[in-house]
């Protein structure tokens, strides 16, 4: 009898999972840290997008300086002075300090981040959605512009983001409340935020609306690929500041106003930390010469949950006006993002380099790419076989049940979106059982060999490779969950030349170490849900 | 009884491959396709300089086992594994000693070798699946290594290991009667870049 193939994963679970893998990877190579600013090529914000309101209180006597500095500068015909507060500082203030509460949980997070995938949301292909029952759609965000190359390991990060990479990831999509998730090591955004000014009284009443002052706020964070930490930079975009106080005060007064940027974690949220003080400019200094501000957002692998230590970051940008004479009513805060960290020991750079911890936007979906014209060819001709016509696939169905269904084989995408369920990875020796039962399953279904031989007996590869310059090439992965032992999933096995094989398995793991793809946990809260799940493409 | 082998997954990953050789480094990198060989100042550091995408060419080195035997290693394998192509090993092997290649990606480890003058044979250290040709001084070697003649079962296990990888390197070290102790990693190393392609006929 052969296995029955029972769909399994509950409607919360594809729900969680469909949580963790929300946009389409878009994968690039930074240039490296660049000294110069970036930034000044994006698009213009649509004007459909809500902007992020801040209100500010500035006392009578604090207008009348400044309107008294403007008048002073316009006598002079010189612009108005720079903040006289610094930049930025390695000192974080008691009063700014972001080290979150630990109270909320490993669930909760979850579900945060599921409504993340929410706001990314964009019909997926609808064989997904009859997987699911046709209750839940998955969504994902469209492909952007620019299509898909390589993978890619993650852009160096320095004290500004490079200027490549500003290029290559602040296009249309950018410009969003859930902003683009560029790769599973890169996160950018452009908000369109209002600044709400008001005179106040000795007794702190408003009194009198003196104007309004726009922007647009850039944002774009790089996870670290050797530690638990984040870096959020952040600046307002040059030429994106506009004045709404009245013909002169939009001269004299307005851009003297200054304006404090700052990246914390979000509040109440799990074990998370962010260095470094808020950077001040005046609007004015924001519009013409910005600067991009940076803080380091970590979080430690002792709160951490699992084998790997999985703990998520929530993060955001504040914006403010605090002084003695300014009192910001209501901070604006950018939409609150979320990256991942883990402590898995088993990701490593090549000969031991250390890669064994790291942080991801668990917004990108991970896909592995195959060419057809690639040393690899055999394989990726295997693999869309088996995606696209399994059932001309071996291991044959028996009679009996081929005349019920078809076979099924996930983990397929395309133009980078996934169409079927993704696939989780297994280590040889982290998931040793799962691993083994996959060998077994596929060498009955191979060579006729192996505990699982008789059940593979007239189904199996006919004839079976000729190992002087074959081997057996399975799909899905030997090293995932979905691998010839599951009792989900179908697989194929197909004889392939032995370079093609070794190859597709040397860009695998090059392609897991790069993108981060973390090993099955069942020790996970909702692991069908909180596990990596991964994609494989065939490209030409 | 042999000794524990060094559990080259928890040491690197699971992206390797190590060749066992009865041949000088420099002639086991020639043979594999490298036209200039050179020392390589920080050793086996040399492969966290390079991105796992980079390649072909590929970055070999070879290091002295001892007064006969050499040992070469690769971690890029993205045009496949050069140790393993029957021609490298036809040339890497020598009268009694054959020259013998273990590999491992996330869905396979296995070991292939080659006697001198014979076909190459090859195994799957955790199944012992077997291919090819074996003479009856490797399987002897192998069985005295723990490893059953036939496919494994519970009755008739492979020997216990922390990794299919550590697994492999018992059987490589069996096959060939050598040994790779965590000194050698340390030691001096010869290395090169490589795009030999695999050979047409085997």
């Amino acid at each position: 009898m052969h296995r029955h193939r029972i769909f399994r994963i509950s409607r919360r679970a594809a729900a969680l999972a469909i949580g963790l893998t929300l946009l389409s990877p878009q994968f690039a190579v930074a240039d490296g840290p660049e000294r110069e600013r970036t930034g000044g090529s994006a698009p213009l914000l649509a004007d459909s997008l809500k902007p992020i309101k801040l209100e500010v209180g500035i006392s009578s006597a604090q207008l009348k300086k400044l309107r008294e500095r403007g008048k002073a500068a316009e006598r002079a015909g010189k612009p108005l002075p720079k903040a006289d507060v610094p930049f930025q500082t390695e000192h974080r203030s008691e009063r700014e300090s972001a080290a979150g509460r630990a109270d909320l949980t490993f669930a909760e997070a979850a579900e945060f981040i599921e409504q993340d995938a929410e706001r990314r949301k964009a019909p997926m292909n609808s064989r997904v959605d009859s997987y699911l029952g046709q209750q839940q759609t998955v969504r994902t965000a469209p492909l952007a512009e620019g299509g898909f190359t390589t993978q890619a390991t993650a852009a160096t990060i320095g004290e500004t983001p490079s200027q490549a990479l500003y290029d290559s990831c602040m296009t249309a999509d950018a410009a969003s409340d859930a902003g683009r998730v560029y790769d599973r090591f890169t996160f950018c955004q452009q908000v369109p935020i209002t600044a709400e000014y008001w005179e106040k009284d000795a007794a702190g009443n408003p009194v009198d609306h003196l104007g309004t002052t726009k922007a647009t706020l850039e944002i774009v964070a790089q996870g670290f690929e050797d530690q638990r930490t984040m870096r959020l930079f952040s600046q307002i975009k040059q030429g994106s500041v506009s004045y709404d106080w009245g013909w002169w005060d939009n001269i004299w007064t307005a851009p003297g106003v200054p304006l404090s940027l700052f990246g914390t974690c979000a509040p109440d949220q799990l074990d998370c930390g962010a260095s470094r003080s808020p950077a001040t400019l005046t609007w004015d200094n924001w519009n013409n010469n910005p600067s991009w501000a940076y803080w380091d957002i970590s979080n430690s692998a002792t709160a951490g949950y699992g084998r790997d230590k999985v703990m998520p970051s929530f993060w955001r940008v504040e914006f403010f006006t605090d002084t003695d004479e300014f009192s910001t009513d209501a901070p604006g805060t950018s939409p609150v993002q979320v990256i991942r960290c883990d402590s898995a020991a088993y990701i490593v750079g090549p000969f031991g380099a250390d890669r064994s911890h790291g942080c991801v936007f668990p917004g990108a979906t991970p896909i592995l790419r195959y060419s057809l014209s690639g040393t690899e060819a055999a394989v990726a001709q295997h693999i869309l076989g088996a995606q696209t016509r399994p059932e001309y696939t071996y291991p044959r169905l028996p009679a009996e049940e081929e005349a019920q269904r078809d076979k099924s084989i996930p983990g397929q995408a395309i133009n980078g979106q996934p169409v079927h369920y993704g696939l989780h990875r297994i280590h040889s020796t982290l998931n040793a059982t799962e691993y083994q039962a996959n060998r077994d399953h596929k060498d009955g279904a191979c060579y006729g060999t192996g505990p699982q031989a008789s059940r593979y007996a007239g189904l199996g590869l006919n004839p079976p490779p000729d190992t002087s310059t074959q081997q057996c090439d399975e799909y899905p992965f030997a090293s995932t969950l979905e691998g010839a032992a599951s009792p989900d999933w179908d697989f194929s096995v197909q004889a392939v030349p032995i370079t093609d094989n070794a190859s597709a398995g040397g860009k695998l793991i090059a392609y897991y170490n790069a993108d981060r793809i973390l090993a099955w946990d069942a020790t996970l809260p909702y692991p069908d849900g909180s596990n990596d799940r991964f994609w494989v493409e065939i490209v030409d | 009884m042999h000794a524990q082998p060094l559990d080259l997954t928890r040491l690197w990953g699971e992206g390797w491959a190590v060749t066992f050789a009865p041949r000088p480094p420099a002639f086991c990198l020639d043979a594999m396709g490298v036209s200039k060989a050179a020392p390589l100042p920080d050793g086996l550091a040399a492969f966290a300089r390079r991105s796992p995408f980079d390649g072909p060419p590929v970055l070999v080195a070879a290091a002295v086992l001892d007064e006969r035997w050499s040992v070469v290693v690769e971690s890029e394998a993205q045009t496949g594994w050069v140790g393993t192509h029957p021609d490298v090993l036809e040339a890497l092997a020598a009268p009694g000693a054959p020259a013998c290649t273990a590999t491992s990606d996330p869905n396979k480890v296995q070991v292939v070798f080659r006697e001198y003058g014979s076909p190459v044979g090859g195994l799957e250290p955790r199944t012992n699946r077997r291919w090819g040709h074996f003479a009856d001084r490797t399987r002897q070697s192998l069985r005295e290594a723990g490893f059953p003649d036939g496919h494994a079962t519970q009755e008739h296990p492979v020997p216990a290991a922390p990794s299919e990888g550590a697994l492999a390197l018992l059987a490589a070290q069996a096959v060939t009667g050598t040994e790779l102790r965590a000194e050698h990693l340390q030691g001096s190393w010869l290395g090169g870049l490589t795009a030999k392609p695999y050979p047409t006929t085997p």
